[in-house]
């Protein structure tokens, strides 16, 4: 599989999988998975595609850090954020002991306002979830999501 | 006498400010509690209206993009419609070539099935005849010591040799007429 480089970062990155929505990449060194959103949304039946998909990428790879760039996007969805917090982050933990997660939202107060909002009705619908153990952070750009 | 009742309304001047004092600061922190209520009801209400805005906000987004990505849903299919159709034609327009092409190779068979059967009855019948003369001419020299008969007979032989090799000339003819049609 070719290597990519992303934004000139010194990580050698390989493309697994690529639709209208999405490139998922995977970085063997610091043993990531790059999710990287390539529109302004993505529909909850091809989000929930795309993550499947990215959990036979972290199985075959072994990979044990997420990164989810969000900067295209302009579009927010609280019935698909629902299922990747209490879904899909609890599945991967548990199976395959992933729990970093890192964001990179876009420049969009609107987008970021919509993220607080769906995450405290979250956190209020969910008090026990499994999510909230995890070690999520949001970040500025791809390489500190990277590096930290 | 004078000094002690003022020294009374002294007093009572005192009582009635204090009970002044006492009920202005109650009537005070009670308004204040009652405005910082007030505050925090309108604080509220105002962050409701805020999410309850950027609520409405990001559902006319998603609307929007919904509504584009059904557009380019739709258009794509119509480009893959297109697609589609030329792909039929294509494929209609081979099926008629593959028919002509089926009608061609049915004649050239029957052409073929034709020689053959020419060859078989060449082979059954215009073959037996020469071959028959040839082996009974050779009885003949086999049983007659005569020289004579020998030369007439030899004669014989010659010609229906000849005539069998004649027929065997035609037969191979039409063989690779045959052959030579396989090889189209």
């Amino acid at each position: 599989m070719e290597n990519i480089k992303l934004e000139n970062l010194n990580y050698k990155f390989q493309l697994h999988y690529e639709t209208r929505y999405t490139k998922i990449y995977s970085e063997s060194e610091n043993k990531v998975i790059l999710i990287q959103v390539v529109n302004h949304f993505i529909p909850i039946d091809e989000f929930k595609k795309i993550f499947n998909r990215s959990t036979e990428i972290i199985k075959s790879e072994k990979l044990n850090k997420v990164v989810f760039d969000k900067r295209k996007m302009s579009v927010f969805h609280q019935p698909s954020m629902e299922w990747y917090f209490t879904e899909w982050k609890a599945e991967i933990a548990e199976n395959y002991q992933v729990v970093k997660h890192r964001k990179i939202l876009p420049e969009d107060n609107l987008f970021i306002q919509s993220v607080k909002i769906a995450r405290k009705k979250l956190d209020e619908t969910y008090p026990d979830a499994k999510y909230k153990q995890l070690d999520i952070q949001y970040m500025e750009s791809l390489e500190e999501a990277i590096k930290n | 006498m004078f000094n002690h009742a003022s020294n009374i309304l002294l007093l009572f001047f005192i009582i009635l400010l204090l009970g002044g004092i006492i009920y202005f600061y109650l009537k005070y922190t009670h308004l204040q509690k009652r405005y910082l209520e007030k505050d925090k009801e309108i604080a509220d209400k105002i962050e409701e209206i805020t999410t309850q805005s950027t609520m409405l906000q990001m559902q006319n987004r998603l609307t929007e993009a919904y509504a584009m990505d059904v557009e380019s849903s739709r258009f794509e299919l119509t480009a893959a419609l297109d697609e589609l159709d030329k792909a039929h034609q294509i494929l209609n327009e081979f099926n008629i070539d593959l028919k002509k092409e089926v009608q061609i190779r049915t004649l050239d068979l029957q052409k073929q099935n034709s020689k053959i059967l020419q060859f078989a009855f060449i082979n059954a019948h215009k073959t037996r005849a020469p071959l028959a003369r040839v082996l009974g001419l050779i009885k003949i020299i086999q049983y007659n010591k005569s020289s004579i008969l020998e030369e007439e007979v030899l004669n014989m032989l010659i010609s229906s040799a000849n005539e069998l090799d004649s027929v065997l000339f035609d037969a191979q003819f039409i063989l690779s007429e045959v052959e030579s049609q396989n090889k189209i």
